[in-house]
């Protein structure tokens, strides 16, 4: 909406109040003091006449006229001579005359008076001797007249009957010896002069109201024109900066009020100009911006390439499986993980944080991810490799940036993993039946620090199945929004929370446990992430033997059993059990699996590190043996029978028995731990 | 499986060498059930047995019961692994063994 200019209008509005105010006020006044000014002097000069005519009439003689009650010569003498006073002019207003209206004697008494002479030229006189009552308050002034305590009393009043504005004045008429005995008073009619009060203010009134008039023209010109103009000359030049912001023309403003506006209108031309030279500064800037935020992706994706991560990634290799995952902080980040095949038997695996973030910390990643594959692929041991890549680092490393590695190289087909750390977090190893725990390694210096630095290396024996996981700060100092670290302990519960899964699904769950733990707060560090797991060679472990189900062949399958076992590290009390168990099974499915008829029994193998799997399988009726009843062995020699003592025995000796029947087949699985 | 006989008198002892297990235990069975006519002590000499299957111990507990009706049988240098399924089986509760 928009808003109209409304300066003038107010400013005028209020100058009219304080006009009509001031009128208001000054008529009242001047008309009280022009009117108090008149009655003075008409008081003044009604009183000379009335002190005249006190001092002529014979105070005695009308103290006779109440007692005897007649009139004589001498009354008619008096009333003639009032009655031309009366008639006499007694002074003048602006030209008109004031005449005395009505003057008369008359004898106070306690409950009325009584009018002695009346001289009234306009109307009938009231009757000699007639008597009245006191109009309020009149009765105290004329006893205050007659005690002589005042000497004259003025009276103003509208007259009730016709509203005509009157003056009384009244003196005492004393006897001959200086008593009061009758009021001599005079009522003069003063009309004449609130017209000349009412002409007087109201021309006060058009004087200072024109007066006003101009003054106001004057104002609201001036208003208009030094003011409100100019004001919205500048609303509209500051539109027009607004609108014109993109376009070259300078601001031109034209107020020369030689005022404060003037100023401001410099103030706003200068404001347009820096404006100008501030946005063009400012388009270049966020040009520049976008050029690096564009080129900052670039480098994020050609750093993300740069590391494997294409999984599976090595789809051909079954004896390892491997998984790695980094979440940057910021756009480029400096951790990184590595992972490649020096030969067709090793494999080397990198996890490393370079101090610093953003550009220079992935200049610096780069660097030392191709020194160290370069080494690693040139046949040297770990610490070997770290050592040529420190020095080929510190060489040139005027910026004092350093990284810190663990750099693994695995035998896949022994599973001794050799490593070496510069400074880097301890690895977390998990070995078959086991729970994911610490490897506390020989950490040696971070590379890059100093030159010459030795490393040592160490070997861990990874049994098959055993995990391995390598990170980077990022995951135990991952903080939470109350400020808590989420720490080692806490990734070594999420490891073995999915410790029998696989590493792409550990990682996945320590990612989000670490995302859980974090909440809304911000990642500070990037969560980089790899997990091992070392499956081994398929080096004929599993191998599996098929006869005829008959007591001759049992022999036969715990030969096979007892081949496997040479290579494996049993005592010979456990390879004797395994003998018996094999022999009992295998010779309870001859006798009764298939009813006397021919059949196949299978004997299958499986070992690993700690411990070697029998699986004995055949195609004879249903039966589950773990579930026979246990023979009672309190029983005496001459209570017992011959059976069922073999899969007792079994059960005894083994760590693990089981049985399923599937797809026809009777399945009896053994498990001896080492 | 190896089995070597000293008879004296009415008095048989019998080394059981190797392992008896289900292939083996029918011989041992055989062997000592055709010495045992008139004989009123049995000893078996289980020094050298590396183990014993349930098969073997049926071969006992035949043995056991022949025995008892013509004098008795007692078990002699029963070694730990042998006295373990003895002691599992319940078998050591009702054999002689010194």
């Amino acid at each position: 909406m928009k808003k109209r200019g409304k300066i003038a209008q107010r400013t005028l509005v209020a100058i009219l109040l304080v006009i009509f105010v001031l009128i208001a006020s000054l008529s009242v006044t001047v008309g009280l003091q022009v009117k108090n000014a008149l009655l003075k002097s008409i008081n003044h000069s009604a009183l000379s006449y009335v002190r005249g005519a006190a001092e002529y009439i014979d105070g005695d003689t009308v103290k006779n006229y109440c007692t005897t009650g007649s009139k004589d010569e001498y009354y008619n003498e008096i009333e003639n001579y009032l009655n031309s006073t009366a008639n006499s002019t007694i002074d003048s207003v602006d030209n008109k005359n004031i005449s005395i209206k009505y003057l008369y004697v008359f004898v106070p008494n306690e409950d009325n008076y009584t009018y002695i002479w009346d001289a009234e030229p306009e109307q009938e006189p009231e009757e000699f001797l007639s008597q009245y009552s006191y109009s309020e308050g009149a009765k105290e002034q004329a006893f205050k007249l007659i005690e002589r305590e005042i000497t004259e009393d003025s009276q103003y009043y509208v007259d009730s009957e016709d509203g005509q504005h009157i003056l009384t004045v009244s003196v005492p008429l004393c006897d001959s010896n200086d008593k009061g005995v009758a009021i001599i008073a005079a009522d003069i009619s003063v009309d004449i002069i609130n017209d000349t009060v009412n002409n007087t203010v109201f021309s006060v009134i058009g004087i200072i109201a024109a007066l006003m008039l101009v003054i106001m023209f004057v104002y609201y010109y001036t208003t208009r024109k030094k003011i409100v103009q100019p004001i919205i000359e500048l609303q509209k030049a500051t539109e027009n900066i607004v609108e014109n912001i993109e376009n070259d023309s300078d601001l031109k403003i034209d107020i020369t009020t030689n005022d404060e506006i003037e100023l401001l209108a410099d103030s706003i031309v200068e404001m347009d100009s820096k404006l100008r030279d501030y946005i063009k500064q400012n388009a270049a800037i966020t040009a520049e911006k976008e050029r690096i935020g564009a080129e900052l992706e670039l480098a994020t994706r050609i750093q993300a390439d740069m590391l494997p991560n294409i999984f599976p990634a090595f789809p051909e290799r079954k004896d390892f499986d491997i998984f790695a995952s980094m979440t940057p902080a910021k756009e480029v980040g400096g951790d990184f993980y590595d992972f490649f095949l020096v030969d067709d038997t090793h494999l080397a695996i990198v996890m490393a944080d370079v101090s610093g973030k953003g550009v220079p910390a992935a200049l610096f990643m780069m660097m030392s991810k191709i020194l160290i594959q370069e080494a690693a692929m040139s046949g040297k041991s770990p610490a070997e490799a770290l050592e040529s890549v420190n020095n080929q680092i510190c060489a040139n490393n005027r910026e004092e940036m350093f990284v810190t590695v663990w750099l693994g190289i695995l035998d896949l087909e022994s599973g001794i993993l050799t490593a070496a750390n510069a400074g880097h977090e301890k690895p977390i190893i998990k070995q078959p039946n086991c729970d994911f725990e610490f490897f506390t390694d020989r950490h040696g210096f971070v590379i890059g620090g100093m030159s010459g630095i030795k490393y040592k290396n160490y070997e861990i024996a990874l049994e098959k199945g055993a995990k391995l996981f390598i990170y980077t700060d990022g995951v135990a100092e991952a903080t939470s929004e109350a400020d808590e670290l989420f720490g080692i302990e806490r990734t070594v519960e999420a490891l073995n929370l999915v410790k029998d899964k696989t590493p792409e699904i550990i990682l996945e769950s320590v990612k989000k446990s670490v995302d859980e733990f974090v909440g809304n707060a911000p990642q500070f560090d990037d969560l980089t992430m790899l997990c091992f797991e070392y499956v081994g060679a398929d080096n004929g472990n599993s191998n599996e033997l098929t006869l005829d189900a008959t007591l001759e062949n049992v022999s036969k399958a715990v030969d096979f059993v007892n081949e496997k076992m040479d290579k494996l590290p049993l005592s010979t009390k456990d390879k004797h059990q395994i003998d018996i168990s094999v022999d009992e099974i295998v010779s309870n499915v001859a006798r009764y699996a298939y009813e006397g008829n021919d059949g196949k029994v299978t004997v299958k193998t499986v070992s690993d590190k700690s411990s070697l799997t029998i699986t004995v399988i055949d195609s004879g009726i249903p039966y589950n043996p773990l579930k026979k009843e246990d023979p009672d062995v309190t029983l005496s020699a001459d209570e017992r029978g011959i059976g069922g003592y073999g899969i007792f025995i079994v059960k005894k000796v083994m760590d693990d028995v089981s049985y399923e029947y599937k797809d026809g087949k009777n399945i009896l699985t053994m498990k001896k731990i080492f | 499986m190896q089995i070597q006989k000293a008879k004296d008198n009415t008095k048989l002892t019998v080394s059981v060498s190797g392992k008896v297990d289900t292939t083996t235990a029918p011989e041992l069975e055989k062997e000592i059930i055709e010495s045992i006519d008139g004989i009123t002590e049995l000893a078996l000499d289980l020094k050298e047995m590396l183990y014993i299957s349930s098969a073997g111990l049926r071969v006992l507990l035949k043995l056991e019961k022949t025995m008892k009706a013509q004098g008795e049988m007692k078990l002699i240098n029963v070694s730990l692994d042998v006295m373990e399924i003895l002691d599992m089986t319940g078998f050591s509760d009702i054999l002689k063994i010194e």
